[in-house]
């Protein structure tokens, strides 16, 4: 680590995501590295001044350049062959601000802001403000191996049935572009920043609904992220439970109007007193036994207790290896009859029973280990609709299975941000979650072709198995498609410009 | 019988041919960068070339280590007298070492958080 930050350029060309579903050979791969030391305005500036190098460098040489983030994404959002890659995973510094940093039109929380350098990871910000500020993130999603930046520019969401998908918690965001534009984007009605702390960074302060929409989740389409500001909420716990419930009229009702309050909860399942609405809710479906009881996950929120203890150890536990996933994939490719037996054994096996575990939001979502050929699709539809829409998977399902696959329903806010895929009010997320199996990836698109011929509006998460073509993208996201188009206009005029952030087939009509 | 040896000799290349052996640090199980490539060769089990691994400076979080048939082939052919193994590994960033501040704080501010536990501290990586 050196005092100031650095561009690395390293030998490896040779790309694969964490799940290694998708892989390229890029042409370039740089590290962006931080100081040594703790984050200053100055070291921003500096390694911001870096990216705008590179920006400039590959806009001359008529090169595309991909941020990497931690590279979760099933999706290859995150490189493409012959692409500059740069990896932001190394620069993960984060500051407190305090109140002497903000503009005094500040209306929020003055103790509850995390600036994040673009690499800082899910897990390593919950370790942080839980054991040193008392403080909270209010959603993630299920892991916590992700790069804040990379999970809002993919629409990264939980199931916290009050807040939108993680980028709904941003409030500020330094975005690097070409011609050297050093953004720093607020809302014009949520001022964040003091004006004399935005130029420290070397960035134009730029208060714009247009462009902080359209870079809350961006794809990497309009520039480097290269920072954020994170709005966080005072610690609290979750208590959680899994347990059984059928697929009847009352788990209906909960999708459609988010009040899993109503559900026939077991006796065991404390629920706190004089607070009964959940603030996390989903649940699984089996689609080989559809009739067999679902698995429901309620967690509820509590006060924080100052004896709790925060202890993030994960424990040596005996489970699948690294290849079984490819070896059942392929095995029940040769032999389809056993599907439904092993693909209910499965899920059984990984979504055990169990009741009132109590942690905080660290302690809750914390690490996936990775699993090579496995498959996940995840699509939004409207609550409002999401039974609907569920039972159309589970007769495609029917009619065209089997797959090893099963489906998991979330519940989310509408998020803000115009190409964020949570975009109805509420949203219902289900995903397809399965072995990389030779049907899995039809039974995705059998699916996606049945809710289009339902008329059922649905968009899909950018960062898990996709399929945007025929159109889809517009009848998708709409005017909001057209206004990112815009907003990316203005930030890249020419079509040289744009191709410095670009991405492949099919995303590339995201773009233009 | 020359069949019989020969088929006898590949059940174990094969049974144990494509298996990747991932090891990784429990605590905390956190990755920066890539899986990067590196591999280690082995000569009559007496000179060997190490991997080249570049961590920046950080130790490995996770390492991959993969079985293939025709390794295991090789190996088997040469009878032991070349053996290499194709690993990938994935560094550890550092110590999560908390969160700083911007600019000087006035004499009034303070840093107002307290740790809610008496853990406190940053995560030592």
């Amino acid at each position: 680590m050196t005092a100031s930050p650095q561009l690395k350029r390293v030998a490896s060309t040779q790309w694969e995501n964490f799940h290694q579903s998708q892989s390229a050979t890029v042409q370039r791969h740089y590290q962006l590295l931080p100081a040594a030391g703790k984050m200053t305005a100055n070291s921003l500036r500096q390694s911001a001044e870096l990216v705008l190098d590179l920006i400039d460098e590959a806009r001359q040489s008529g090169a595309t350049i991909r941020p990497l983030a931690s590279n979760w994404s099933f999706s290859k959002i995150s490189a493409q062959e012959n692409c500059w890659m740069l990896d932001t995973t190394w620069s993960r510094r984060k500051n407190r601000l305090r109140p002497r940093n903000l503009d005094p039109g500040f209306a929020g929380d003055p103790d509850g802001l995390m600036l994040l350098q673009c690499g800082q990871t899910i897990s390593y910000l919950n370790h942080t403000i839980e054991r040193e500020f008392g403080r909270s993130l209010a959603t993630t999603g299920a892991s916590n191996g992700q790069t804040y930046v990379g999970a809002m520019s993919a629409g990264t969401h939980g199931s916290a049935i009050g807040e939108g998908a993680m980028q709904s918690r941003v409030v500020a965001i330094q975005l690097l572009s070409v011609d050297r534009q050093n953004l720093w984007l607020e809302r014009p009605g949520k001022k964040v920043l003091k004006p004399e702390l935005v130029a420290e960074f070397g960035s134009t302060l730029k208060r714009d609904d247009d462009l902080f929409d359209a870079a809350l989740c961006s794809l990497g389409l309009l520039g480097v992220i290269h920072a954020v500001v994170v709005e966080t909420v005072p610690i609290f716990l979750l208590s959680s439970s899994q347990f059984e419930h059928a697929y009847d009229s009352k788990l209906r009702n909960a999708m459609r109007s988010l009040d899993p309050a109503s559900l026939d909860i077991p006796g065991d399942v404390d629920v706190p007193a004089g607070n009964p609405q959940p603030y996390f809710f989903q649940f699984v479906l089996n689609p080989h036994a559809p009739d067999d009881p679902t698995r429901v996950k309620l967690m509820y929120k509590l006060p924080w207790d100052p004896t709790h203890t925060i202890d993030y150890r994960e424990q040596g536990k005996w489970g699948p290896t690294y290849d079984l996933a490819e070896f059942v994939g392929k095995l029940l490719e040769s032999a389809s009859a056993f599907t439904p037996l092993i693909a209910t054994q499965i899920f059984k096996l990984q979504l055990s029973l169990f009741r009132n575990k109590v942690g905080t939001w660290g302690q809750t979502f914390n690490y996936t280990t990775p699993r090579r050929a496995t498959a996940g699709a995840a699509i939004a539809v409207p609550a409002s609709r999401s039974d609907e829409a569920l039972d159309i998977f589970i007769k495609t399902h029917k009619d065209h299975g089997p797959a090893p696959l099963a489906f998991a329903c979330r519940f989310v806010q509408k998020t803000p941000g115009y190409l964020s895929f949570t975009r109805f009010d509420p949203t219902c997320v289900i995903d397809i979650d399965g072995l990389a199996h030779g049907g899995t990836l039809p039974m995705m698109e059998r699916i996606r072709t049945a809710l289009d011929d339902a008329g059922i509006p649905y968009a899909q998460h950018w960062g898990k198995h996709h399929d945007l073509r025929h159109g889809r993208l517009e009848r998708s996201y709409g005017a909001d498609l057209a206004a990112f188009r815009a907003a990316r206009d203005r930030l890249l005029p020419s079509a040289a410009d744009k191709t410095v952030f670009e991405l492949g087939s099919p995303e590339t009509a995201v773009g233009s | 019988m020359k069949r019989q040896f020969v088929s006898v000799l590949l059940i174990p290349l094969l049974l144990g041919g494509c298996a990747t052996t991932h090891v990784f640090r429990v605590q905390p199980p956190e990755t920066v960068g890539l899986r990067q490539p590196a591999k280690v060769e082995s000569y009559f089990g007496a000179v060997s070339k190490s991997a080249d691994i570049d961590c920046n400076g950080n130790g490995i979080a996770e390492v991959y280590v993969k079985q293939s048939f025709w390794r295991s082939l090789l190996s088997t052919v040469t009878l032991g007298a070349y053996q290499d193994t194709q690993l990938r590994y994935l560094c550890h960033p550092g110590p999560n070492d908390g969160a700083g501040e911007f600019g000087e704080a006035p004499a009034d501010e303070g840093r107002a958080a307290r740790a809610p536990t008496d853990q406190g501290g940053s995560d030592d990586g």
